[in-house]
């Protein structure tokens, strides 16, 4: 019991409990389907974001060029799509925006192995020039009309959900499967793969990691190449979501998607971290951000919110850690006995 | 076959100008617990590294079981001979359990792919069953003791089918108990037919676990030998070079003088009870005890690092408070802590700046502004008092040697011109010159008699030889006191070890 | 137990001559290019203020950023609080500006709009440290966090509008200059350089936070009170931010919650650049204001060649930054390498003398 106290997993969780009571109970919209369509639909982005840095943050690394690696690859594919007129499979696109983007996560992950460069810094570097290579170097604008097969995406839905009072209607993306896709790939490659371990003990302690014959500098470059490749499908799907291509989207996304892996309990300075964990926190964040007008929250407030909650969950673990700092835990009176007998080791 | 599991013969090792290793030879038979013996720079370590494959020697064979191995052997080709280290940092990942610690590496070292968590349970269990421990498999290991941490890391290098398990300072962090049950596991090994390596300087150990030792000192050969024909004062000898000078220190204790520093019954929740002692004018007392008796957190409690939760404290006969290490720094004690490198030091800035710390709140003018010329005038007259050998002041402190080190960490203190001065482990990682010129250093403090000074070690030479009265603490609690006069170490070691 | 010199050790040495003495001639190298491709336009007065228009906010920001570095830390909150500020204070201004006041008027509530923001900006401050020092919230976090929340609070009071309606003086400090050339702000930002560098290179406070970003753990153990000195340099930064919230609101003549969002990238690379160390313990004024003038030089040339568009700014500050950090792993390996050298030198010399 003590011990699911201490995890952040089960705090995310009581928060978004108690917010969605406290939605359901003022507005009685919470449990509408529309709006738990509308819910799951916005997951979908941050979604296989939070992913995607939840694993750099388990390496040990910190991101914050993915949002520019996803608006270079979308404005990229896409512009060409559309002015090409392209009319092949929608898949392909999607395809080569992935390896776009981890062309571009790979050069991340090079700086920062090869070199052994801070991620912080290299990342902020690579953002700036990503997004100047977008901006100044391909001249980028809005693309209100593309390609048919995106266009035709943007329209394509797994169902419709709809509201029997208000008569609003939300439909849920196909695109929703892609998230579906990422969290199983995701999952099974932590859990059940020797590369997944490999990231986790890499981010445990690189030194033991590197003596154990692990390849420390593959497991770098690859964080960031998945990363780039997620941030490349995570694009695509802004894109079509949104049904046009505005190049500054996603500015600022970073922190975001890092507040929801964070929340979830993942560990910045590395080693811990989880699929379940992290979708609670990108949960966690949406709820926040769309359902505060249920709640007779003006928009406006909605991003003060947001800092309050990231706070809150921050701090209540970094505050239970501090505290474990300033006392003694051990007994040093009676040697420990009780909790050490426990552990201790049986003669056979 | 022969009888011997590793043969070492006249191995050189060069770093840049300096020898490490010069001929170095070392024979371990079959089935042997046999120690490695050496101060700092001796160059036992690099010896283990080249044993494990990690070094390259610059001349000379390392054989392992029979098989002379090339120049080319590297840590992969030292695993499958079956040499297994375990290091002081043991390698471990903290964030991930018990049993995939253990079946992490030979799982990859077996370029499996997939991970069958069924499967590293059982290989863990099978680890545990050869040593002959249980522990709880789906444990984190971030959460458990130093102690079984090493349990696990043994458990992992078993799994090797080691032939040759090489131990480098295994019993640094382990209190008694968990020494024995180390010890326990090593000769529970030994049985099993491995041989053992050890590296320690922590001579009881050395007696009480091995059959042979071997002492370097320089990176060369000094002597083999077996366990039963060693003494302590040979020991010494063969390891600095020199035999234990210098006469007991002598308290000069005059009659009617205030104490400078007294405690009455001082607790510290989890950390000790009821602690009351004084400390006279001229005197420097010793508290001495094993590692977890408490007089780590005693030390640390009395600088306000871990504010007592009862009990009182009084410096030249006042009573102070103190509830923060800046509060005791206010109060005029001064600390100088156990791991200088990560608490007592600021490695990258300057070797001046690491002086005036502590005081350099007395060193601004009224302006608010520091006075440079103090500052470099006394960085300068504690260089000198202290002779520590530095460069330039401006040079980061992480070049100068341990000794000179913690000379520097003496000066900071000795700057704030404290009234009370603990020194927790002050010799620790010095080598043996060095040790008796900061002994020299402490002693003289007292000698204008306005400064308590308390000595708190583990080693119990150091402190017979220093502290005129010795304070012996056990679980907590003080169990005895003793001078210093005719006390000879096996009385002293005896009394810190006894159950009682 | 011997220190070993590792690359990783060593590469956190402070700045020494030798780096002030590189980026003052990569700044002279960077103008005299400049003047030399369009001597007509580069070197002309009028363009010199303009290119010192921006700069102020920069710097100041940066001091605001290197502050928290050298603690050991990083602020990414500035900006936040910067707009955050500017905007209380500018509605104050806004609501009790009476209509045709005198010049001492004038001056009066430049003053109070003066003291209202580093008012503000010294809370937010506060709050940051209370957030790292009390709770124990790593300080990326913490401004991160923080920076939500006090852009937040910018967003509530502003609805997400632009604030407008300023008293047209205001602006004109902005534009004001003193001896016909130099421009207000970069007064401003020579001011707050001349604290910044008098606290941490003269006064036990700047001593203090070196030795605590160097290393908090020994800093506790020497007595250091690490909350006060979080706490100090966390208000100082913010008091700092406010005032470049100020500049920012008077250039644009009008308070915005998102003004400035990819300034706290900037910032960062310009103290970077400028031989900050973001592990903590090392950091200088001077490096920081060179920096930012390569910076300002570099970008403001290429907006004197309509071919090369803005954004190529991004693209340059973004190659810049990696190739510092490369050029100072490089050279710091190279030091290692000859220290450790020079020490084995040493070694085996008084070896040959036993």
């Amino acid at each position: 019991m003590k011990k699911l106290l201490k995890r952040n997993e089960f705090y995310v969780s009581v928060v978004i409990v108690l917010l969605i009571i406290l939605i359901q109970g003022k507005s009685g919209q919470f449990f509408t389907s529309n709006n738990l369509v509308d819910l799951a639909r916005s997951c979908i982005l941050p979604g296989i974001l939070t992913l995607g840095i939840t694993i750099e943050i388990i390496a040990h690394s910190i991101d914050v060029s993915f949002p520019a690696i996803a608006m270079i690859t979308m404005y990229s594919v896409t512009e060409v799509a559309t002015s090409a007129g392209y009319t092949g499979p929608v898949w392909i696109l999607f395809l080569a925006a992935a390896l776009m983007g981890t062309v571009l996560g790979s050069i991340n992950g090079v700086l920062a192995a090869w070199l052994k460069l801070p991620t912080l810094i290299i990342t902020l570097a690579t953002s700036s020039i990503y997004m100047g290579i977008m901006q100044g170097v391909l001249k980028c604008r809005v693309i209100a009309v593309m390609a048919d097969p995106l266009e035709r995406l943007s329209e394509t839905y797994l169902f419709v959900a709809q509201n029997k009072e208000s008569g609003l209607t939300s439909p849920l993306p196909v695109l929703f499967l892609l998230l579906i896709a990422v969290i199983l790939v995701v999952g099974v490659m932590l859990k059940y793969t020797m590369l997944g371990r490999s990231i986790y003990a890499f981010g445990g302690d690189p030194v033991s990691a590197q003596r154990a014959g692990f390849n420390t500098v593959f497991i770098q470059i690859f964080v960031f190449a998945f990363m780039g490749c997620l941030a490349g499908l995570g694009g695509m799907t802004r894109t079509v979501l949104t049904g046009s291509c505005q190049p500054t989207t996603l500015d600022g996304y970073e922190m975001t998607c890092i507040a929801a892996a964070v929340l979830g309990g993942t560990r910045l300075s590395g080693g811990v971290g989880t699929v379940k964990g992290s979708l609670l926190g990108v949960l966690l964040m949406m709820i926040v951000s769309n359902n505060l007008i249920l709640l007779g929250i003006p928009t406006y407030w909605s991003k003060f919110v947001t800092g309050v909650f990231i706070i809150l969950g921050i701090g209540i673990s970094s505050y239970q850690a501090l505290r474990a700092q300033r006392v003694l835990s051990a007994s040093v009176l009676e040697n420990a006995p009780a909790e050490k007998d426990a552990k201790e080791a049986v003669r056979k | 076959m022969s009888d011997t599991i590793l043969k070492v013969t006249n191995v050189t090792k060069r770093f840049g100008g300096v020898c490490a290793l010069d001929n170095v030879n070392l024979e371990l038979k079959k089935g042997e617990i046999h120690c490695l013996v050496g101060g700092n720079g001796s160059g036992k370590s690099t010896l283990i590294k080249i044993i494990s494959g990690f070094y390259k020697p610059d001349g000379g064979t390392v054989e392992i079981d029979g098989i002379r191995h090339t120049q080319k052997y590297s840590t992969m080709d030292a695993i499958a001979a079956g040499v297994q280290v375990i290091y002081q940092d043991m390698s471990v990942f903290p964030n991930l359990t018990v049993a995939e610690n253990i079946a992490l590496t030979i799982n990859k070292s077996e370029n499996k792919k997939l991970v069958n968590w069924k499967q590293v349970d059982e290989v863990a269990q099978q680890a545990f069953d050869k040593i002959g421990v249980q522990m709880p498999l789906h444990e984190l290991l971030e959460d458990m003791s130093v102690a079984d941490k090493q349990i696990v890391a043994i458990a992992r290098a078993i799994l090797y089918d080691a032939k040759l398990l090489i131990m480098d300072e295994p019993t640094t962090a382990l209190t008694r108990k968990e020494i024995d049950k180390l010890f326990e596991i090593v000769r529970n090994l030994q049985a099993q037919g491995v041989s053992i390596l050890f590296v320690s300087h922590k001579l009881d150990e050395v007696f009480e676990i091995a059959t042979r030792f071997t002492v370097l000192r320089n990176g060369q050969n000094i002597i083999t030998d077996e366990t039963s024909n060693a003494t302590r004062e040979k020991m010494t000898y063969y390891i600095s070079g020199r035999t234990i000078e210098g006469e007991n220190f002598q308290a000069d204790i005059r009659e009617g003088d205030t104490p400078l520093f007294e405690v009455k019954d001082l607790c510290l929740e989890n950390g000790f009870e009821n602690i009351s002692f004084k400390v006279m004018p001229g005197e420097i007392l010793g508290i001495t005890g094993l590692l977890g008796s408490g007089r780590t957190e005693l030390a640390m409690s009395l600088f306000g690092l871990y504010p007592p939760t009862s009990g009182q404290i009084f410096i030249k006969g006042k009573e102070v408070k103190i509830d923060s290490p800046m509060a005791a720094l206010k109060n005029k004690i001064a600390y100088v802590p156990e791991d200088r490198l990560t608490e007592g030091l600021f490695l990258l800035q300057s070797i001046q700046d690491n002086i005036s710390v502590a005081n350099i709140d007395n060193m601004c003018r009224k302006n608010g502004s520091i006075d440079e010329d103090l500052v470099r005038a006394d960085a300068e007259k504690w260089r000198d008092r202290l002779s520590i050998k530095l460069g330039k002041m401006e040079d980061a402190i992480g070049t100068l040697s341990g000794g000179n080190q913690q000379k520097v960490v003496l000066a900071k203190w000795l700057e704030t011109n404290p009234d009370v001065l603990i020194l927790n482990g002050p010799t620790v990682g010095v080598d043996i010159g060095a040790k008796y010129d900061l002994h020299a250093r402490i002693r003289e403090i007292v000698k204008d008699r306005t400064t308590a000074v308390i000595v708190i070690s583990d080693d119990v030479l150091e402190v017979i030889q220093n502290c005129n009265r010795i304070i012996v603490v056990k679980k907590g609690r003080i169990t005895d006191e003793l001078s210093n006069e005719g006390l000879d170490e096996a009385t002293l070691v005896s009394v810190v070890t006894s159950r009682s | 137990m011997k220190t070993k010199l590792t690359t990783e050790g060593l590469r956190n040495r402070r700045m020494k001559d030798g780096d002030m003495l590189r980026l003052l001639v990569i700044f002279a190298v960077s103008f005299l290019v400049m003047t030399i491709l369009e001597p007509n336009i580069f070197f002309t007065k009028k363009y010199i203020v303009s290119m010192a228009s921006l700069f102020p906010e920069y710097g100041i920001l940066s001091l605001a950023m290197m502050l928290a570095m050298i603690s050991g830390g990083i602020d990414l909150s500035i900006v936040a609080t910067a707009n955050f500020s500017g905007i209380i204070a500018i509605k104050f201004l806004i609501r009790f500006y009476p209509e045709g006041a005198s010049a001492l008027t004038n001056a009066l509530f430049l003053l109070a709009v003066l003291v209202i923001a580093i008012c503000v900006g010294a809370l937010c401050g506060m709050l940051i440290s209370f957030l790292i020092a009390k709770i124990g919230i790593p300080p990326m976090l913490a401004t991160l966090g923080g920076a939500d929340l006090i852009m937040g609070a910018s967003l509530v009071l502003t609805k997400g509008s632009s604030v407008n309606g300023i008293p047209a003086f205001f602006a004109e400090v902005g534009t004001k200059t003193l001896f016909g050339f130099l421009p207000v702000p970069v007064i401003v930002f020579a001011v707050c350089a001349l604290i910044v560098s008098f606290l941490l290179n003269r006064t036990s406070f700047g001593m203090k936070l070196k030795m605590m970003g160097s290393n908090p753990t020994a800093s506790r153990f020497s007595g250091i009170n690490n909350g006060k000195i979080t706490f100090n340099a966390y208000v100082l930064g913010g008091m700092l931010s406010a005032v470049a919230g100020l500049l920012m609101i008077s250039r644009a003549n009008s308070a915005r919650a998102d003004y400035g969002k990819s300034y706290v990238m900037q910032t960062i690379i310009i103290c970077v650049l400028g031989g900050t160390n973001p592990n903590g313990g090392f950091g200088k004024v001077s490096g920081v204001t060179v920096a930012i003038l390569i910076l300002q030089v570099l970008s403001s040339g290429f907006n004197m060649f309509p071919q090369i568009s803005n954004f190529y700014r991004n693209i340059i500050w973004g190659a810049v930054l990696i190739l510092v950090v490369i050029y100072n792993y490089l050279s710091e390996k190279y030091r290692v390498k000859k220290m450790a050298q020079a020490m084995e030198k040493k070694k085996s010399e008084s070896a040959l003398q036993k």
